[in-house]
């Protein structure tokens, strides 16, 4: 392929300009600013709308920008050129980016216009090569080589760069390292730190935290039937003591209250107080009596008129029977005689019993006095004290008897209280316990199911981290597996070609140029002693790095379709006895293609 | 006999203790706070007899103070609606719990335990409930729950529990429901809302939660609202959520800044949510393909959207790559692509969609690593 004709209507200071070029070597020899550089971009805005420089700021880099007609005008221009034996005639006029470019591709000799697809670039269609492709090869534009750089870490980074990634500004070596350090934030080399790291010990964590939960969710569940059977025999429990939680003290105080009566009964009537029984306080009342009632016979013995009262009558009936008799009235004497000596009988009669009553009374007196003596001295109380001493005797017998059913009533109600006991103890004991399984309980209750929302939610971030991490990790194998394939295959013959044209353009001062596994970049001169590029001259460099980009076009453009080579000042470093060779490379190459070179007029 | 008016709704998880010291959980607390309100102004307009609350009320026993002294503000001020709350398992009636303070309106009843009835007289409805004592109940509460005997009565029943029959959260099962003898039982717990369904002649839902908390709470969130007669039920999902959270996936190819992206991404939630997009808070999954030069900025893309709620952003796009382009290329770019597209044509021949994924990923990290930096895009 060749460009047969340029025209250009308007572009940075070139307007209505054309150039006819031949199909081999078209050098164009001119002074500064006679617009070589502009030609050399026209051509590649041409051929690529979007170049690598449409993002920069700096306008040097953005063709764009930089080729803006200060006229206000329109870039526009035209380009013919052949390609497998057709003529092509490309018109663009310029947008303000390539959406908005008007570009018309037609065939002269038929009047054909060639269809081109959405954001289809020429130079792709024609050349086989996107822009980056097209500037590491094909096009040394002046901000593409290495002129007058001067840092040679710099240079040779480039060197290493384009022959390992084909790109000058990017190596393979920091292409991993870019992936390898993204990998390292996912991951550190020591698996200790990084955002997956982190995000893989967080579900862990969570994982070990669920584990837990549903050991305490399984307790929970024991400690639950624990609960309830416990509730279910305090239940029971309460029944048995009272009914209420209180009947322990209602049955102390029972108790104490029984205790109180008790003791008042007690104190009330002491121990050595003598009880008179009731059979001792009715024989001492029979006693009582019996000498009563016979002192009051005896003093009515004593008293008594009426046995005297008898002699009367019998004395005046025997008178009057007397007289009657001598009166002659012999039945109403011997009446009166009758009854006097009746009532005389009776006088010796009574006068005679009374005797013996009052022997008796005395005798009963005596004896009644005795008992009665016996009895107080026994007792202790005077015979006017019995009576009442029988009352609080008796009183007091109530209370011994009263006592003892307290006792008894209190032992009944110790007995209760001490089994109450018994089951107040296990109530506390259950209840304590209740208490304490609660509180265990409250402790099992986690709320798994928020865990487990937050693992699936920590998951699904995990998932991601390591869907990179594992993308990551196939992009640097395939990186590394490039990387190799290059070195083994593609670099021993980049090697090759790359020292033939450096021989050449270096007049054979240096035999070969050397690319190895490490990207590290090496000639070796005539002595056959190998040489680290850092040590070479700028000039030299600048070869090196021509040789490099002469050596990838031919092993990429292999076909038949050869594309054009453009050169902007590629030569100016180089000393009068290689750039003779140089011109003699070119002029050799310019047999398989076309060479358009921009070169200052001295 | 006349239907009660009742609103069911439940599973507020209003205040937490991490809204003192944390923005956006007192954001989120101050949103649902709202949403209760509102439905408290609704209770106020339908002239709501009936307020069922089926648990989850609080987030946690230990509520603010300020919160519920608000809510019971806002309690009081409907004394025309009977507010019936069965406390659930985030927020149970144990000793700490604000349920167990004595102030609250006299409109308000809170079932503390095992079951119980209120009867309310004036408008012949009988309302039971039981509520949670504990963070968990491994027993049915609808169990022991028994209906008042007053046949003629409406009779409602509110609980917080577990309907899969199973679990440590009140686990009931549609046979109890069945024969609970409830002419409608309305229930808590799940936050997604379930239809209003049938079980015997007893009809049930879950309300679901007023306002969503969380990307697993995605859609319209809201209450059950209507009336309630003997053996009819008729209730209508009410949306009461004030934001919403959607998942979304939004194709941003031929968007070539982060500008673009987030018009891209405006106009897209625009037509899905209608005008007030800005109040929901979104998880959105870029795709589509991009230019494999342009790194895409997650964090600057964030700052063009800050008008929105709130939005995560996870970037699944791939690069654009004419990848026929690079079958002559001999490049390590060159190189590297052939490499990865042997196995996406592998991984596309097998239907392996993980694999195709995972190298379409690569090869966009792969590409960026060519250009720049390569940033991981994980929020």
């Amino acid at each position: 392929m060749w460009i047969k004709k340029i025209e250009i209507n308007n572009f940075g200071d070139l307007k209505d300009f054309t150039l006819n070029l031949k199909s081999g070597f078209n050098i164009i020899e001119e002074h500064n600013e006679y617009g070589k550089t502009t030609i050399m971009s026209f051509l590649y805005l041409m051929f690529y709308g979007k170049t690598s420089g449409d993002k920069s700021p700096d306008v040097s880099k953005n063709l764009r920008k930089k080729y803006r007609p200060w006229n206000g005008e329109p870039m526009e221009g035209r380009i013919v050129f052949e390609s497998d034996g057709t003529t092509y005639s490309l018109y663009k006029l310029f947008g303000k980016g390539p959406g908005s470019d008007v570009v018309q591709l037609i065939i002269p000799a038929t009047g054909e216009v060639a269809g081109l697809g959405k954001d289809e670039e020429i130079g792709k269609l024609f050349f086989g090569l996107d822009a980056e492709g097209f500037e590491k090869t094909i096009f040394t534009g002046s901000t593409g080589g290495f002129l007058g750089n001067g840092n040679e870490d710099s240079i040779g980074l480039k060197l290493s760069n384009m022959v390992t990634a084909g790109d000058e500004k990017v190596s393979a070596k920091l292409v991993m390292g870019r992936l390898s350090y993204a990998r390292e934030k996912l991951c550190s080399r020591s698996q200790k730190s990084g955002l997956l790291v982190e995000k893989r010990k967080e579900c862990a964590g969570i994982r070990a935290q669920i584990n837990e939960a549903v050991i305490k969710e399984e307790k929970g569940k024991n400690l639950l039937t624990r609960i309830n059977a416990l509730k279910d025999r305090i239940k029971e429990l309460e029944k048995n003591v009272s009914g209420t939680a209180s009947g322990e003290q209602y049955t102390a105080g029972q108790i104490r209250e029984l205790q109180h009566r008790k003791e008042e009964l007690e104190s009330k009537f002491s121990d050595d107080f003598i009880i008179i029984e009731q059979d001792e306080y009715e024989k001492f009342r029979e006693n009582r009596i019996k000498k009563t009632t016979n002192q009051e016979l005896l003093s009515r013995y004593n008293e008594q008129k009426s046995g005297q009262l008898l002699l009367i009558p019998a004395i005046i009936g025997i008178v009057a029977g007397i007289v009657l008799i001598f009166l002659g009235k012999n039945i109403l004497a011997s009446a009166c005689l009758t009854a006097g000596a009746a009532c005389l009988l009776i006088f010796f009669v009574t006068r005679l019993s009374g005797r013996k009553l009052k022997a008796r009374a005395l005798a009963e007196i005596k004896e009644a006095e005795n008992e009665l003596i016996s009895f107080t001295e026994e007792t202790g109380y005077g015979e006017d004290e019995v009576e009442n001493a029988y009352i609080r005797s008796v009183e007091a017998l109530k209370a011994r008897k009263t006592i003892k059913e307290l006792e008894k009533r209190i032992l009944e109600l110790s007995k209760q209280s001490s089994a109450e006991n018994d089951f107040y103890e296990e109530l506390s004991e259950k209840r304590d316990m209740l208490t304490e399984l609660q509180f265990e309980l409250r402790e099992c209750d986690v709320d798994t199911q928020a865990l487990r929302k937050r693992l699936s939610h920590a998951l699904e971030k995990q998932n991601e981290l390591e869907f990179y991490d594992r993308a990551l990790l196939l992009a640097m194998e395939c990186m590394e597996e490039a990387s190799a394939y290059m070195a083994e295959s593609f670099g021993p013959v980049l090697n090759d070609k790359a020292s033939e044209f450096f021989e050449i353009l270096t007049d054979g001062r240096y035999k070969s140029l050397t690319v190895d596994r490490n990207y590290g970049i090496y000639v070796k001169d005539q002595n056959k002693a190998y040489r680290e590029w850092k040590y070479l001259s700028s000039g030299t460099i600048d070869q090196a790095y021509l040789s490099l980009r002469l050596a990838l076009l031919e092993l990429i453009t292999d076909g038949k379709n050869k594309p054009p080579i453009l050169l902007d000042d590629a030569l100016s470093q180089y000393d009068g006895r290689r750039r003779e060779a140089a011109m003699a490379l070119l002029q050799k190459l310019s047999d398989r293609y076309q060479i358009i070179l921009g070169d200052v007029k001295k | 006999m006349k239907p009660v008016k009742i609103i069911h709704c439940g599973d507020f998880h209003i205040s937490n203790e991490a809204a003192l010291t944390d923005a956006s959980w007192a954001a989120r607390n101050a949103r649902v706070k709202k949403v209760f309100l509102n439905i408290i102004d609704m209770c106020r307009e339908d002239g709501t007899d009936i307020l069922l609350i089926a648990g989850d009320f609080f987030d946690s026993p230990k509520a603010l103070w300020q919160d519920i002294i608000e809510i019971s503000e806002a309690f009081s001020s409907i004394p025309g609606t009977k507010v019936f709350i069965a406390p659930g398992n985030h927020d149970p009636a144990c000793e700490e719990s604000p349920y167990m303070k004595e102030d609250w309106p006299d409109n308000v009843h809170i079932f503390k335990g095992t079951a119980e009835t209120v009867v309310l007289d004036d408008i012949k409805t009988c309302v039971t409930g039981a509520g949670f004592t504990m963070g968990s109940c491994y027993e049915s509460m609808l169990t022991d729950m028994r209906v008042s005997d007053k046949e003629d009565y409406i009779q409602i029943g509110v609980l917080h529990g577990d309907l899969s029959g199973e679990g440590k959260y009140n686990p009931i099962n549609k046979e109890e429901i069945a024969g609970s003898n409830l002419d409608y039982l309305a229930l808590g717990h799940i936050h997604k809302r379930s239809e209003v369904v049938k079980s015997g002649n007893t009809y049930y839902a879950y309300c679901g939660a007023p306002q969503g908390r969380g990307f697993d709470e995605c859609g319209s969130m809201g209450i059950y609202r209507g009336t309630v007669s003997k053996g009819l039920c008729s209730l209508e999902y009410a949306e009461t959520c004030i934001s919403r959270y959607e998942k979304t996936e939004i194709d941003i190819t031929g968007c070539q800044s982060s500008t673009g992206i987030a018009k891209a991404v405006i106009d897209d939630l625009h037509n899905k949510f209608g005008e007030n997009y800005a109040v929901n808070s979104y998880r959105i999954v870029l795709t589509g393909e991009t230019d494999p030069e342009f790194s895409l900025n997650l964090q600057e893309i964030m700052n063009y959207l800050t008008d929105i709620f709130y939005v995560e952003i996870k970037d699944m796009t791939v690069p654009y790559v004419d990848l026929s382009g690079f079958e002559d290329d001999t490049s390590l770019k060159g190189l590297f692509v052939s490499r990865i597209k042997e196995r996406l044509d592998k991984a596309v021949s097998l239907g392996d969609k993980e694999e195709e994924m995972l190298c379409k990923k690569a090869l966009s990290l792969g590409l960026k690593a060519f250009l720049s930096e390569v940033s991981v895009n994980v929020d």
